[in-house]
């Protein structure tokens, strides 16, 4: 009886795999994400695998594997079989999770093959604070060094590097404080427990629009489509790329025909209207890059966090 | 007149159908122990996003409404809660079951969440404004003290022994400190496991202790002549009296307040709720030795304390677009999804999409009234399932939805040993709660308490001149000693 | 004198000793007055050994028998502890072996060990494994 059962299992195993090889895709395609539900991550993931799913005919299904900023969802992916059956959502995090000491996977080991977006920081204080501009802030931070609590989304997090750039840029010094995800921190802000935040576009809307919040700087080289109004960091004149991004990867040694396909479908996924509507609302900047770039520019990051993030001392 | 086309539009057929739809597999997600409300609600948010914005939220509102009270009814049956915001109606639902009293648990259940759900969407309607001001009062420093408060609560649900509760109650404490510390991100007993950098996750092991934990206790000590458990005492009363229900009515208006602001309160949800409410009532009660053993009044108000967390959730997230719980965060995702950004604009620019939610939670819950009532026969039966099948049935699910929570394998080794674990604590006569309000507070407690000593550069003195912090350190205070005066009253009155 | 009690507050201590001695070796915390990673868990795990040992004199003088106070759980004794067993061995194979295969042999024998007959144990198991794969698999994406 369990052998007949071992038997059988066996052949459509070998036969399932014999003829995945010959065409792909031919069963459900999974994608997990290091992050919970309801978050940016999540919310881009699901909303690529709708359009991916219709473009390729089999269910594409999303599952969140949070915790350790990823690294759980990142080895569990590489320890996946590279058949392209078992994809991952990867966020900046990934490039800097081995700095950070979580595991050692970091963007050399997997094969990535689209790049969806990148996200800036805002640079984010209470309405009724007495600093109109960002040279006001910088200003007080500059004659009352460690002063100013800015308040981001968890240390060794990328917002808390975003903190961390802006004070190296402008030569201030900040009274760093974690909180769990940048809702969160933006919500101090809103409740005059701390004075800045350092998180996501998004996370500051809703306080922006109800007029609790004051957007003062967005860390980036262009303005941000949600706030069009406040000035970017290169205007500015400070250079601070610390930049939050989304990308795609599939396990290292997945054949060559199989990452075409999914490149192909993510493509047109990623520069999709409905795509860069969403990225609109989220405050997000549409970047597609195909699998050679998305590699390279991964592989860049995670070498550039390995270099910084000794010297930031965190702990 | 608005309010009365929001109410029409909640009954045009199809968004009707679509919040029954969310009421039906919400009942079923909330009674499966492991599957959460927020898991369901993330489940159909995807399919949400197919549907018109009342449509799809319809379906969400029910099913987050359903999922909390149906936790209930296996918390009360099989002693398991079906979802951590029932936790605390397994302490007197449970017994009552054992008593042969089941149907009428399941009938309180079911009738004091949706006075909760009512209650606290009253509350949305004439408070929502400064009731989220309040919430955004809670700082780093009212944050752990609320979290002192709720230790307080150890002794409350320990039982008979205050040592045992509290030596269980700090092991919780202790566990809750494994993984990334949150301040500095230093690695604590991870055991180079990436998946413990996060901790241990407190629903497996919630489902673990109460669950197999039942489970096996029940196969330690059944006869083998008895095949089924307990059944329904014939003839036993189904349904509280006017006069029992006036009589419950004091602790659970307390009971409502204080759930709809822990419920607006970021970050603090169902579970901290109802423990806090039965806690509470418990100190308040004229009988507190009946909680526990299945005392009525328990059990209404840890019913009533977990859905009326949902009218505080949504006053936060609406009124501020900030998550109050962990569904409300989903659902600040889909209202952005639809191209609507929460907060004050809000209720100013889509008014009438405002109403028809608030309409929507109010219509869901006169739904989980009648499907509840009448399906409420139906659950005992399950009691008459042979022993062995329902042990095979709910260690089954009980591990399957340890690992659906956050597909991870740690979890279910975690829900596997803490039901090894629970086992021995029923053995022992520990009592299983303070465990669970160990590792629910001690992440609030210990990250606000060092989170807010970084603020003020190491000093204690933010903590006593918050009013909030002093309110509550004193509510802390004079309820640890309550006890102890009514003693001296009561023997000074002799 | 209790002694199971005595084994279960001893193994509290343990507990407590585990979690405090690597504390102490955690970094401090920050200058400006934080305190560090081992505060908390080192203030937690000494509450516990006081208690502990609250708890430890009154076993001492405490004669209760907690295990095995009569003859049914004499009786199921051995089978509290293959069930338990059986679950710990499931939850730990579960990461290695798929689901389906798994979850079939591990009901057979539940079943089995709880003298159901063959006939009602094969086909609950099937149907069983099979709705359980259906509903998380396919209805909530859960990953098996």
């Amino acid at each position: 009886m369990r052998r007949m059962f071992v038997l059988t299992l066996l052949v459509v195993l070998v036969a399932g795999s014999a003829f995945a090889q010959a065409k792909f895709p031919v069963r459900q395609i999974n994608i997990v994400v290091g992050a919970s539900a309801g978050g940016t991550s999540d919310t881009v993931t699901r909303f690529l695998a709708k359009d991916v799913e219709a473009q390729l005919g089999v269910p594409v299904v999303v599952t969140d594997k949070p915790g350790g900023s990823c690294s759980v969802a990142f080895e569990y992916m590489a320890s996946q079989r590279p058949d392209g059956y078992h994809l991952m959502y990867m966020p900046v995090e990934s490039a800097m999770v081995k700095a950070l000491g979580f595991t050692q996977l970091e963007p050399k080991s997997v094969r990535f093959f689209a790049h969806a977006m990148f996200l800036p920081a805002t640079v984010t204080v209470n309405a009724k604070s007495p600093w109109k501009t960002f040279g006001d802030l910088i200003a007080y931070a500059k004659a009352n060094p460690g002063k100013v609590t800015v308040g981001n989304s968890g240390t060794g997090s990328i917002w808390h590097f975003a903190a961390v750039g802006i004070e190296q840029a402008c030569g201030v010094s900040f009274n760093h404080v974690p909180f769990d995800g940048g809702a969160a921190a933006a919500t101090a802000v809103m409740g005059g427990h701390v004075d800045v935040a350092t998180v996501a576009p998004g996370e500051v809307l809703a306080g922006v629009k109800s007029g609790d919040l004051r957007v003062l700087a967005i860390v980036d080289t262009k303005r941000s489509p949600l706030y069009p109004d406040v000035p970017c960091f290169k205007e500015l004149g400070y250079d601070v790329k610390i930049l939050a991004w989304g990308a795609f990867a599939a396990p290292a040694g997945t054949p060559d025909n199989v990452v075409a396909v999914l490149e192909a479908a993510f493509a047109k996924a990623i520069q999709s209207q409905g795509f860069k509507d969403l990225c609109m609302k989220y405050g997000l900047t549409p970047g597609y890059m195909g699998a050679k770039d998305a590699q390279a520019f991964a592989e860049s990051q995670a070498k550039w966090y390995q270099e910084e993030i000794p010297k930031f001392n965190l702990k | 007149m608005d309010w009365i086309q929001a109410f029409l539009g909640v009954f045009q057929p199809q968004v009707f159908l679509y919040l029954v739809i969310g009421v039906v597999s919400g009942a079923l997600i909330g009674t499966l122990p492991g599957l959460t409300a927020t898991m369901g609600v993330a489940v159909l948010t995807p399919i949400s996003f197919w549907l018109k914005p009342e449509c799809g939220f319809a379906m969400l509102i029910g099913v987050y409404n359903s999922a909390i009270w149906s936790g209930g009814i296996s918390a009360i049956l099989i002693n398991t809660p079906g979802t951590p915001a029932s936790i605390a109606s397994t302490f007197d639902g449970y017994k009552l079951t054992q008593k042969g009293f089941s149907a009428l648990a399941l009938n309180i259940n079911t009738i004091y969440s949706v006075l909760g759900g009512l209650l606290s969407s009253l509350c949305l309607i004439f408070f929502a404004f400064p009731l989220a001001r309040f919430a955004l009062k809670f700082g780093p420093a009212e944050y752990a003290v609320l979290a002192l408060f709720g230790l307080t609560m150890m002794v409350s649900v320990s039982g008979s022994s205050p040592v045992k509760g509290l030596l269980v109650g700090f092991l919780g404490l202790l566990f809750s400190t494994v993984g990334l510390d949150s301040i500095q991100a230093y690695k604590r007993y991870t055991l180079n496991n990436p998946a413990l950098l996060d901790g241990l996750n407190f629903v497996p092991m919630m489902i673990g202790l109460f669950g197999i934990g039942e489970i096996l206790y029940q196969i330690y000590t059944s006869e083998a002549k008895e095949t089924s458990m307990v059944a329904e005492v014939k003839g036993a009363k189904q349904f509280l009296t006017l006069k029992e229900f006036g009589r419950l009515a004091p602790a659970n208006a307390m009971a409502t307040i204080i759930s709809v602001i822990v419920g607006a309160i970021p970050g603090a949800g169902g579970d901290i709720a109802s423990i806090i409410s039965w806690g509470q009532a418990k100190r308040m009660s004229k009988h507190p030795e009946e909680y526990g053993e299945g005392s009525l009044e328990g059990l209404s108000v840890s019913c009533i304390a977990n859905n009326a967390v949902i009218g505080g959730a949504m006053t936060t997230m609406l009124s501020l677009g900030i998550p109050g719980d962990a569904v409300t965060a989903i659902l600040i995702g889909s209202l952005m999804m639809y191209g609507m950004t929460p907060g004050p604009q809000l209720f100013i620019e889509n008014r009438p999409f405002v109403l028809t939610l608030i309409a929507q939670l109010i219509v869901a819950n006169l739904v989980i009234l009648i499907f509840g009532l009448t399906t409420n026969r139906i659950y005992p039966k399950i009691l008459k399932i042979k022993k062995t099948t329902l042990w095979v049935v709910v260690a089954m699910c009980c591990i399957v939805g340890a690992y659906a929570i956050n597909n991870s394998y740690v979890d279910i080794i975690t829900m596997a040993l803490a039901g090894v674990f629970g086992f021995i604590l029923r053995v022992m006569d520990f009592p299983q709660g303070p465990f669970i309000l160990g590792m629910l507070l001690g992440k609030l407690l210990e990250s606000n308490l060092r989170r807010a000593l970084s603020l003020t550069m190491g000093s204690y003195s933010i903590f006593f001149t918050s009013p909030i912090c002093i309110v509550l350190l004193t509510i802390s205070v004079l309820s640890l000693v309550w006890p102890a005066i009514k003693k001296r009253l009561k023997k000074r009155a002799v | 004198m209790s002694k199971a009690g005595l084994l279960f507050v001893s193994a509290c201590i343990a507990v407590a000793l585990l979690f405090m001695i690597p504390a102490f070796k955690f970094p401090g915390g920050t200058v400006d007055g934080t305190p560090g990673p081992g505060y908390f868990p080192i203030l937690v795990s000494s509450v516990i050994l006081f208690l502990s040992a609250i708890l430890f004199v009154q076993y001492l003088r405490d004669n209760k028998k907690y295990f095995q106070q009569n003859e049914t759980q004499k009786k199921n004794l051995p089978k509290l502890l293959i069930t338990a067993g059986a679950i710990l061995l499931y939850t730990i194979l579960f990461m290695v072996i798929p689901f389906i295969p798994l979850t079939l042999v591990f009901m057979v024998f539940l079943n089995w060990l709880f003298g159901r007959t063959w006939r009602f144990n094969i086909i609950f198991s099937v149907i069983f494994t099979g709705v359980i794969y259906y509903v998380f698999n396919n209805l909530l994406h859960v990953m098996l």
